[in-house]
């Protein structure tokens, strides 16, 4: 039978291409209608004046994007986008990693409770985790104020969530707290691969665990990094708009705006979807430009 | 209908199985034309209403479900079928009212009346105003019956005709007035006076720190509470002319020596721990609440709020009182910041008739009467505010009579703008935060709204 | 051989301190969680006068408010609808998808991965809007049918990604030895890459599971209250809880909300590691 292949291979060729065809057809399809076709309706429509109710859409080609260039609340909110992304996966990785390569190397008897629970967080809804802490960080009955002033650090107490200066970073915490579990499992998937005669040889070297860390793990999991790290970008993107939505919803006065709950603002509050559409076209470029230059940042050093 | 669902994918599951024997490689499997979603036909379509107007004529009615709720919605369309007998009025009441009738609004399925307040956070009410989708009702208002019935000052205003063509485009229901909320029984027992001058106001905060209160707090995330301080002191220093100025963003408006003087006495709050500890970071109900036990002595808020903390703990011997907010000179004109969430049709209605006489009928007295009992709030109807004492506490009863007491109201709306990304009355509230906790001053606060004049003056709606 | 004495002894300090840095770390993830539970049983007014406290005793009646005021119950039934909908969906569309893409090499292969791979930077949250307007004019909305469809479409590009590793990591020898068995396309797809991928329908399940039981802009921006799904339920119930502060209710809400995944996370986690171990990441 297996012969045949080699004298029918314009028929076979055929049956396959019909096979592809049809396995291929029905996601292209969907994606096509439900990822495509909005995306491109998101640059269409930015170029247009639209309130979104009426059938009246007037061109007014880059003007939405002129006056986002002038609109300093747009700047801010792409800043406190641009401190979460950095800010958030800097400190997410550090985390994941550091509580990765510890139980992986560690063989405590219970890695695997950890491993649990650490990822517990990620099953929540954002809606729940939004409003666990709005409670934490609540001025005066807040457990975070409750517990410095208990210490006797009285000064460090703030309204977290109503000042500029502290909002966006008690946001991220918040993110953190969520992100860290789901980074660390996927690490320690990547890192229980590594051969432990590797860790053995280094550890008849004489190297240590802060060295073997550097030599062997990372460069070890450096593909699955890469990849989290685009994922990161994206996931964090939209992770900042739900929390800041069910935490703070932009106040005070615009400090924790990010560029998706700005997107919706004009959408849906302002009636101002071409304007909305200009932003998310931003977003865009903001997500595949970090994506390309983390990409870029890293390959260096991939195997 | 999940059920079916959840079948379908089954039986998908199972036909895929049979492609897995061997050797019939090719036969045709396309497993993904096995569910057509024959389960799931859109529910809102049965819907649809026949409309032939001879047999029962039907009115789409959609209401937010608000601090009012929907008891007095249920109630007044079975007195208004009462009345009609070829009548069905249809109550579709949420929360999120806003959200569920978008849709209908833009593929022209408009619901024929609408209750949802200009404020409410969907924006629909704005965005129907801008793109001019509202039916004109001011023949509601011509009649007689209705015209002399309604209290001065609640019709002809910026928020019932937004185009400023003298037409009349929403009706106002529950009407509020703001103020300062107080408890009497601590006033009482310091022999304190309430203050009536902004002098009075802060020297009295520095009475109220010996004991262990702050003098004020107010609902730090919702900074537009603040509304019920700042507008009344901004209209009584200028005059309600001049405010209309900057309310329609002429040049100079805003940076008016009596504004940028009403906003020094907010600004004011940011020294000497007059506000309340982590105020800026409160929500509405958090910032209520640590007022209610104890921890500042007044807080800004409108008639709703006794109703809407009906049943959070509060300090012992606490008894409700209501102020109207401070003035400069003892003598001035005492206004007082005054609300109304609005009802109106859609210009798409198809029942747009039948929808007046609807509108009409919720200033009825029997209406009326309704929603004192099951809603606790009235239309701003003469007589009204006797219909609802037996209902509401002596605080609240106080709120709706102010104007027999020599306050006047002041109904202010900005004017509209549309395809500006920015909003002004936000913008003017937003900058509470930085102002009270000492980031800007109150001249920086007038040039900025200035600014913002600037910006929006080209995209008035006329 | 002499060393090993005090290699022993520094590992059993190091040891200890992670011990308690991962205690430590714990309490941090744990605490707020069952004080989401604990708070769930109190009431209103226990919860205003110190949130902090443990309730005076078990008030079901939160729950009974959630499930009955705000409909909680429908809405669970209709999140467990949406959700294994499309996680069915998903998996009928990805699974020939990731086959035809990680196994064989044809005209616009390349093309096509790319093409998906592009949509790993959409986010459906960026495309909410004109989805909306999409499914408004094909009037398709307020239709869980159609929400599962949405989601399986908007999360088509990651899964298939992963899918797409997993299938490349299975070795050709076992292709090769199915076909000398007589399989084609389909049953070679059915008999070999499905079973040896099935770690990885797990990974992708869980997941998908996760992300679609707690999606909630899309299933609000299309979603009527007939057809809410939990998360917007919830929202629903925070909004109504802004005029009646009722807490207690409100809690009782986000423990519903969050007991079925952490249930369905605690059965599933040890396939899920194993599941994730199969390098499929790898890029």
């Amino acid at each position: 039978m297996t012969n045949l292949k080699k004298y029918m291979p314009k028929k076979q060729q055929t049956r396959r291409n019909i096979a592809i065809t049809v396995s291929l057809l029905p996601a292209l399809a969907l994606y096509a209608l439900f990822v495509i076709y909005p995306t491109f309706n998101v640059f269409r429509t930015s170029m247009y004046q639209w309130s979104g109710l009426s059938k009246q859409k007037t061109f007014i080609g880059f003007e939405n994007f002129i006056r986002l260039f002038n609109d300093t609340k747009f700047w801010t909110a792409l800043q406190n986008t641009i401190f979460l992304l950095i800010f958030c996966t800097a400190i997410t990785m550090i985390l994941a990693l550091f509580f990765a390569a510890a139980l992986t190397q560690s063989k405590l008897k219970e890695k695997n409770f950890y491993r649990v629970l650490f990822f517990f967080p990620n099953v929540l809804s954002i809606v729940v985790i939004g409003v666990l802490f709005s409670n934490i960080y609540e001025p005066n009955m807040g457990i975070l104020n409750s517990l410095l002033r208990g210490i006797g650090l009285n000064h460090l107490a703030q309204p977290w969530l109503g000042s500029g200066k502290t909002v966006l970073w008690a946001i991220g915490v918040a993110m953190i707290w969520q992100a860290v579990g789901y980074y660390m499992v996927m690490y320690m998937a990547g890192m229980d691969g590594i051969s432990p005669e590797l860790y053995e040889a280094a550890d008849i070297d004489g190297a240590s665990k802060f060295v073997q860390f550097f030599k062997i793990t990372i460069p070890m999991i450096w593909g699955i990094l890469r990849v989290t790290l685009v994922f990161f970008i994206t996931s964090t993107l939209n992770m900042s708009f739900l929390f800041v939505n069910v935490m703070t919803d932009g106040a005070p006065n615009g400090s924790s705006e990010v560029l998706l709950t700005y997107m919706y603002r004009q959408a849906f509050t302002n009636a101002n979807f071409g304007y909305a559409m200009a932003i998310a076209v931003i977003i865009f470029i903001v997500a595949f430009a970090l994506a390309i230059i983390s990409n870029i940042l890293t390959k260096k050093n991939d195997a | 209908m999940k059920r079916k669902l959840i079948a379908a994918l089954m039986t998908t599951a199972l036909m895929g199985s049979v492609f897995t024997g061997c050797a019939q490689g090719d036969v045709e499997p396309a497993p993904e034309t096995g569910e057509q979603p024959v389960a799931e036909k859109p529910a809102d379509e049965q819907k649809e209403e026949p409309a032939t107007s001879e047999e029962k004529q039907t009115l789409d009615v959609a209401v937010f479900e608000g601090g009012y709720g929907r008891a007095y919605w249920d109630a007044v369309a079975e007195a208004f079928e009462k009345q009609n007998p070829n009548v069905d009025v249809v109550i579709n009441a949420n929360p999120e009212i806003g959200e569920i009738i978008r849709p209908d609004l833009l593929s022209g399925n408009a619901p024929d009346f609408i209750y949802l307040p200009t404020t409410n956070k969907s924006g629909v009410t704005n965005a129907l105003i801008k793109d001019k989708l509202l039916a004109d009702i001011s023949d509601v208002f011509e009649d007689p019956a209705i015209k002399d019935k309604i209290l001065p000052g609640f019709i002809d205003n910026v928020a019932t005709s937004p185009y400023g063509d003298g037409k009349v485009y929403l009706a106002p229901l529950y009407y509020s007035t703001t103020g300062l909320f107080y408890n009497k029984t601590v006033f009482e027992q310091n022999g304190w006076e309430v203050p009536v001058t902004w002098d009075d106001f802060y020297a009295l905060g520095d009475k109220a720190k010996e004991k262990g209160r702050a003098l004020i707090t107010y609902q730090g995330l919702a900074p537009g509470y603040m509304e019920a301080m700042l507008i009344p002191a901004m209209v009584a220093s200028v005059g309600p002319e001049n405010f209309e100025k900057a309310l329609n963003y002429e040049d100079g408006a805003w940076e008016q020596e009596g504004i940028v003087k009403a906003m020094e006495q907010v600004a004011k709050m940011s020294t000497n721990n007059y506000l309340m500890e982590g105020t800026v970071a409160l929500s509405h109900t958090q910032a209520q609440q640590q007022w209610l036990k104890g921890d500042a002595l007044f807080i800004p808020c409108g008639s709703w709020l006794e109703g809407e903390m009906a049943e959070s703990p509060r300090e012992d011997g606490f008894e409700w009182g209501f102020t109207a907010p401070p003035v400069m000179n003892a003598e001035d004109t005492k206004y007082v910041f005054t609300t109304f969430e609005e009802m109106f049709i859609p210009a798409d209605s198809d029942q747009i008739d039948l929808a007046k006489e609807f509108l009409k009928f919720q200033y009825s007295d029997e209406a009326v009467a309704l929603n004192a009992e099951k809603a606790k709030g009235i239309p701003p109807v003469k007589g009204a505010a006797e219909q609802l004492k037996q209902y509401v506490s002596g605080a609240t009863y106080e709120t709706y009579k102010l104007f027999d007491q020599g306050y006047e109201p002041t109904i202010v709306r900005f004017a509209s703008v549309q395809g500006t990304e920015l909003d002004p009355r936000t913008e003017l509230f937003n900058q509470v935060a930085p102002v009270v906790s000492g980031e800007m001053s109150a001249a920086e606060w007038a040039a900025y709204m200035e600014n913002i004049s600037d910006s929006v003056r080209d995209y008035v709606v006329k | 051989m002499k060393g090993r004495h005090p290699q022993n002894i520094r590992r059993l300090i190091g040891n200890t301190s992670l011990r308690m840095v991962l205690i430590l770390t714990s309490l941090i993830v744990v605490l707020p969680i069952l004080w989401v539970i604990y708070t769930s049983f109190k009431t209103s007014a226990e919860f205003l006068n110190n949130p902090w406290a443990l309730p005076s005793s078990l008030n079901w009646s939160n729950y009974a408010n959630a499930i009955s005021k705000a409909n909680m119950g429908d809405y669970f039934m209709n999140s467990i609808g949406v959700t294994l909908g499309s996680l069915g969906l998903l998996f009928v569309l990805i699974v020939p998808a990731a086959y035809a893409l990680s196994r064989f090499k044809f005209k616009f292969s390349k093309g096509i991965t790319m093409l998906f791979m592009a949509g790993l930077f959409i986010n459906c949250n960026y495309i909410v809007v004109p989805i909306f307007m999409i499914l408004k004019d094909m009037g398709l909305l307020n239709n869980l049918f159609v929400l599962c469809i949405v989601y399986a479409a908007t999360t088509m590009p990651f899964n298939i990604y992963l899918l797409t590793g997993f299938m490349q990591g299975i070795a050709k020898e076992y292709e090769e030895a199915a076909q000398i068995d007589g399989c084609g396309y389909w049953g070679t797809l059915f008999r070999v890459i499905i079973p040896m991928s099935k770690p990885g329908f797990v990974t992708i399940g869980v997941f998908a599971f996760m992300s679609y039981w707690n999606e909630y802009i899309l299933a609000l921006t299309v979603l009527k209250p007939d057809h809410y799904t939990l998360p917007v339920g919830l929202k629903n119930l925070m909004e109504v809880q802004k005029f009646a502060t009722d807490w207690g209710a409100m809690f009782a809400g986000l423990v519903i909300v969050m007991m079925p995944t952490m249930v369905f996370y605690a059965l599933v986690q040890k396939k899920l590691t194993s599941g994730l171990s199969l390098g499929g990441l790898k890029g």
